[in-house]
C-alpha cells in the first residue's frame, strides 16, 4: 500500500469524520455547562441539597456531558458532509476571486486552498450547527420531563432521569444515518 | 393436625374485626399565614368487617383564637366505612398568624358491627412532638422570588450558548450560500 500525497490526505481530512481540536474543546465545554445547569434548576425550584446530593449531581453532571458531547460529535459526523456538499461553489468563487491577480499560483494551489478552506467552513459551521441542535432538542426534552411529566416523582429519580435520560435520548436520535 | 387447624381457625375468627388507621397531611404545597390551608384526614378500614359510628376529632389542632375555618369540620361522623374502604376528608383553614403550631392527637373512635366492640385510634405515634410552621406570607414572596430568580440564572447560563451557535452558522451560511439563478 502505498503512502499518500499531501493533496489525497487534504481530500480525506475534508470528508473525516473526527472533528477538529478547536471543535471538541467547543463541544466539551458546552456539554460541561449544559450538564451543570440544570442542577442548579433542581437546586433552586425542587429544593435538593448540595450535602444531601452531591453524589447524585455527579453521577448526572459526568454522564449528561459525556452523553451530549457524543452526540454534538455525532450530530456533526453527519452535518459536515452535507454542508461541505452545500458550501463548494460558494468557497471556490471566494478563492478564485482572492488570488485572481495572483500570477505565479497554479491552478492546481488553488484548487488546493479551496478544498482546505471548504474543509475549514464545513467544520465551523457544522460545530455550531450541532451545538444550536443538540442544546435545542437536550434543553427542550429536559424541561418538559423535569417540570411536567416527572413533576410528581421524587427530585432524585427526576433529576436522573430529566437530565441523564434526555441526554441518552438526543444522543441516541444522533446515531441516526442520515 | 386437626388441632392446629382449629386453632388456626380460632386466630382467625378473633382477627375477623373492623380495624381502622387514620391519617392527616397538608395538601397545600406550603403552609403559609393569612391564607388557605388544606387538610386532608384518611381513615381507612384494614379490617374485615365494617366499622360503624365512625366519629374523626381533630378540634384541638384547630382553636378559634388562632384559626378561622373556612370549610369542612374538624368533628365529622360517618355512619359506616366497610373493610378494605378509605373515606377522606378535608378541612380548610386559614392559620390568623404565623407561627409554630404542635400538631395535635386525631382521634378517631369507631364501633365493630360485628362485635359491638368500642375502638380508639389516633395519629399519636406520628405527630407526637412535631410542628407545623406557618410561614408569613412575606417569606412565601421570597420563596417564589428565588424561584425565578433561578430559572432566570439557568436561562442566562443556557440561552447563550444556543443563541450564539446559531447566529455564527448564519452567519457563516449566509456568506457562503450561492444564490440560484434561472
Amino acid at each position: 500500500m502505498g503512502k499518500l500525497t499531501k493533496e489525497e490526505e487534504v481530500l480525506l481530512s475534508s470528508f473525516s469524520a473526527t472533528s477538529s481540536t478547536k471543535g471538541t474543546f467547543f463541544f466539551y465545554v458546552n456539554a460541561l455547562i449544559l450538564a451543570v445547569a440544570p442542577l442548579y434548576l433542581f437546586y433552586g425550584v425542587h429544593q435538593m441539597e448540595l450535602s444531601e446530593s452531591w453524589i447524585v449531581w455527579s453521577v448526572s453532571a459526568v454522564s449528561t456531558a459525556y452523553l451530549l458531547s457524543l452526540a454534538c460529535k455525532n450530530q456533526k459526523r453527519l452535518l459536515k458532509h452535507q454542508i461541505v456538499m452545500k458550501r463548494g461553489p460558494a468557497v471556490d468563487r471566494e478563492i478564485n476571486g482572492k488570488y485572481a491577480t495572483d500570477k505565479k499560483m497554479t491552478i492546481k494551489e488553488k484548487e488546493e486552498r479551496a478544498l482546505f478552506r471548504k474543509n475549514e467552513v464545513a467544520d465551523t459551521e457544522s460545530t455550531y450547527l450541532s451545538i444550536f441542535y443538540t442544546n435545542t432538542l437536550f434543553l427542550t426534552i429536559m424541561l418538559v420531563s423535569a417540570f411536567f411529566l416527572l413533576a410528581n416523582i421524587a427530585p432524585v429519580f427526576n433529576l436522573l432521569l430529566s437530565t441523564t435520560g434526555s441526554a441518552a435520548l438526543v444522543a441516541f436520535l444522533s446515531t441516526a444515518k442520515n | 393436625m386437626k388441632v392446629m387447624l382449629l386453632v388456626f381457625a380460632l386466630l382467625a375468627s378473633v382477627d375477623a374485626s373492623a380495624r381502622v388507621l387514620v391519617g392527616k397531611s397538608l395538601i397545600s404545597k406550603y403552609p403559609v399565614a393569612e391564607q388557605e390551608n388544606v387538610f386532608e384526614y384518611q381513615i381507612v378500614n384494614i379490617g374485615d368487617t365494617p366499622a360503624s359510628n365512625v366519629e374523626l376529632s381533630d378540634e384541638a389542632s384547630f382553636p378559634t383564637d388562632q384559626f378561622k375555618i373556612l370549610s369542612g369540620s374538624p368533628k365529622i361522623k360517618f355512619a359506616t366505612i366497610p373493610p378494605n374502604e378509605t373515606v377522606f376528608h378535608h378541612v380548610i383553614v386559614i392559620p390568623l398568624i404565623a407561627q409554630s403550631v404542635l400538631d395535635r392527637d386525631v382521634i378517631v373512635d369507631y364501633t365493630d358491627s360485628e362485635t359491638g366492640k368500642i375502638a380508639r385510634v389516633s395519629t399519636n405515634w406520628f405527630s407526637k412532638g412535631r410542628f407545623t410552621d406557618f410561614f408569613n406570607k412575606s417569606v412565601m414572596a421570597k420563596v417564589n422570588r428565588s424561584t425565578s430568580s433561578h430559572v432566570l440564572s439557568f436561562a442566562a447560563l443556557t440561552v447563550p450558548l444556543t443563541l450564539c451557535s446559531m447566529i455564527f452558522y448564519y452567519r457563516s451560511k449566509s456568506r457562503y450560500s450561492v444564490k440560484q439563478h434561472n
